[in-house]
């Protein structure tokens, strides 16, 4: 027993100890130098919350802002990824392989690469605006596909898209298809069947879909930058700003925090309802 | 549960089923009668589940069609056929507990909870699973599971119950004393039972009624007696416990078969196959004692294996492998490997299959 103790813990160090130097301390860092003050480009030890206090009243416009957009970017993908892994589960047959392969040959090709090729695509001589002006819909090209939250929605849910497949269809895998079957011959109608016996059992993989969009969302600050336009306001622009040009750590990590914190109760809230929703009786 | 037994309670008309190439049911016609426990015997691949599963609505028939209490069914799926099935895996809820499994079917047809309450305490105890009610199910071991699939299944109280492979899953010793809860049930509930099995004694100690399959087609029903003794095919009569296989002729009602011994038997002329079975054969050491009118052989034993109660003997005789089982305290003295003895039948043990 106890030599596999010395085992376990041993192939954790690795891990662990990335994981530790490189996030969690910077990250308790970090959350100290949110109760500091700055003067003249000097921290200063402190233990004030008036850098939270100025996060809730100067940036609660961003903070709405980036909730609100990081909820639909995690909704529409996880919806999305659901019916794609729902497809790939139960209704594609021997063609299911090939479709999972295709999930994750889109993985290949990097985050900027994507965010750039939805900018041709929405931009003013992108495919779209081109495509729109041979077919005569359009005399000139338009600029609203460009440079607003919906140009962040698409490409950040067409990024994320497979990563939040593979959450879903792991759940559904495990799913015996004989308890869908038994459901069935007990008078379930197919909704019924989906509602009782699939969701409650995908929960976990929905969750983790959602999360992960969500979260990533709600972090980004690039993509916002790139396609979102000047009145895409993401809080991650602003924690950008506060650390690179305006060299304010402490309101940058109370930002930072407050995103953290309202991130998981927002998190917290949608896992308990679910579970609440789905729960058998 | 109480049907008209007059009527048929399930028919099935040249119900047909192709998967590709292969026809899985070939033009099967079978009568279930209210309070029957069928079983549905055959080999893996005969088409036994495929059968059971358009019973149930989970395939629909190529062609014929399947009434079941006086409707045609042909075309319904499962949830609207009077039918529950317990299937192979249980296939239970893993995110439900017990009670939660069992209640889910009544639920769905929005019984008011006290009744709901009430019918699941009933089955629960009849299927003896009390003190379960809350557990999850899939901490319970595969007895359990059975349980619970079963109960879920009998308290829609459904027509027909359909078993698929129910104990096919479970280790011998759970194996035969589910055997005996399901007669009981069945006797308790008075219902209608069909199972499929490849179990020929699983078959044998439950039904009242077997039916045998072969490559899709029925080949031969009755009770297990009937089939025992009667067999209609050399397949049937090496499927259900173990033949002696002699093949001969008949000509003039008289059957000669190739081992050189020859009985009476009215037939039209041709092949004939002649089953004897294992039990129906004595062993002794001398010609003697054995009466005129009997068959006999002569032989040498190869091998005698003790089974506890029985003996079963591996016997040359003719230039062919003859088993024959005694009960263990009848065996005569002295006889080991090698010894050479006669065997003896009486010609009523013979049944002649002529097969075309």
């Amino acid at each position: 027993m106890k030599s596999y103790r010395a085992t376990t813990i041993s192939l954790l160090i690795p891990s662990f100890s990335i994981f530790g130097f490189i996030f969690v301390a910077p990250l308790l860092y970090f959350f100290v130098v949110s109760f500091w003050r700055k003067k003249r480009f000097q921290l200063i030890p402190d233990a004030t919350i008036t850098n939270y206090v100025q996060v809730l009243e100067e940036y609660t416009r961003p903070l709405w802002f980036t909730f609100g957009v990081a909820t639909i970017i995690g909704l529409v993908t996880t919806i999305l990824a659901f019916v794609f892994a729902y497809v790939i589960r139960f209704k594609s047959g021997r063609y299911s392989l090939h479709l999972l392969f295709l999930v994750l040959i889109t993985l290949f090709g990097g985050y900027l690469t994507k965010i750039y090729v939805w900018k041709t695509i929405l931009g003013q001589t992108g495919i779209l605006n081109t495509a729109l002006m041979m077919l005569n819909i359009i005399d000139e090209p338009i600029m609203m596909f460009l440079f607003n939250p919906m140009a962040v929605v698409i490409s950040l849910a067409h990024y994320m898209l497979p990563l939040a497949v593979l959450p879903i269809y792991g759940a559904l895998r495990s799913i015996d298809e004989t308890s869908l079957r038994g459901a069935l011959d007990l008078g379930a109608s197919r909704f019924r069947v989906f509602w009782d016996i699939v969701l409650p059992q995908c929960q976990m993989g929905i969750m983790a879909a959602f999360t992960l969009t969500f979260l990533f969302a709600a972090g980004d600050w690039v993509t916002p930058k790139l396609v979102g336009g000047p009145y895409t306001s993401m809080i991650g622009t602003f924690i950008q700003y506060q650390y690179g040009s305006r060299f304010n750590q402490p309101l940058g990590s109370a930002m930072a925090f407050t995103v953290i914190a309202i991130s998981l109760l927002i998190l917290v809230t949608i896992a308990l309802v679910g579970k609440r929703i789905l729960k058998p009786r | 549960m109480n049907q008209n037994t007059d009527h048929p309670l399930v028919q099935l008309t040249a119900v047909t089923k192709q998967f590709g190439h292969t026809v899985a049911v070939h033009l099967l016609e079978l009568t279930i009668s209210a309070g029957d426990f069928l079983a549905i015997l055959g080999p893996s691949g005969c088409g036994k589940t495929t059968l059971l599963n358009m019973i149930a609505g989970f395939m629909l028939p190529d062609s014929g069609t399947i009434e079941i209490d006086g409707v045609d069914v042909t075309r319904h799926g499962p949830e609207r056929r009077p039918t529950n099935m317990v299937f192979q895996g249980y296939g239970l809820f893993p995110h439900m507990n017990v009670r939660q499994n069992v209640a889910y079917g009544l639920r769905l047809r929005k019984m008011p909870r006290a009744k709901i309450d009430q019918r699941v305490n009933e089955i629960i105890e009849l299927v003896d699973l009390k003190g379960f009610e809350d557990r999850n199910v899939t901490q319970l071991s595969g007895g359990q599971m059975q349980r619970v699939a079963l109960s879920r299944a009998l308290i829609m109280r459904p027509k027909v119950l359909l078993l698929d492979e129910p104990l096919a899953a479970l280790d011998l010793k759970l194996r035969k004393s589910m055997q005996e809860e399901l007669r009981r049930i069945h006797q308790s509930i008075g219902g209608t039972f069909v199972f499929v099995t490849h179990d020929q004694e699983e078959a044998m100690s439950l039904a009242n009624r077997i039916v045998i399959m072969q490559d899709g087609k029925l080949i031969q029903e009755g009770t297990a007696r009937e089939i025992y003794d009667r067999p209609k095919t050399r397949f049937v009569s090496t499927f259900i416990g173990e033949a002696n296989l002699f093949s001969g002729y008949r000509k003039d009602d008289k059957v000669v078969l190739d081992i050189g011994l020859t009985f009476s038997n009215a037939g039209p002329d041709g092949h004939v196959d002649n089953v004897v079975r294992p039990e129906a054969i004595t062993v002794s050491h001398s010609s003697g004692s054995i009466q005129n009118d009997l068959m006999t052989l002569k032989g040498k034993i190869d091998d005698i294996i003790f089974l506890g109660p029985y003996i079963n003997c591996r016997i040359t005789a003719a230039k062919r492998m003859v088993t024959v089982l005694v009960s263990s305290s009848s065996l005569p003295e002295g006889m080991t490997s090698g010894s050479d003895v006669f065997l003896a039948w009486r010609p009523e043990d013979n049944t002649v299959i002529n097969e075309k």
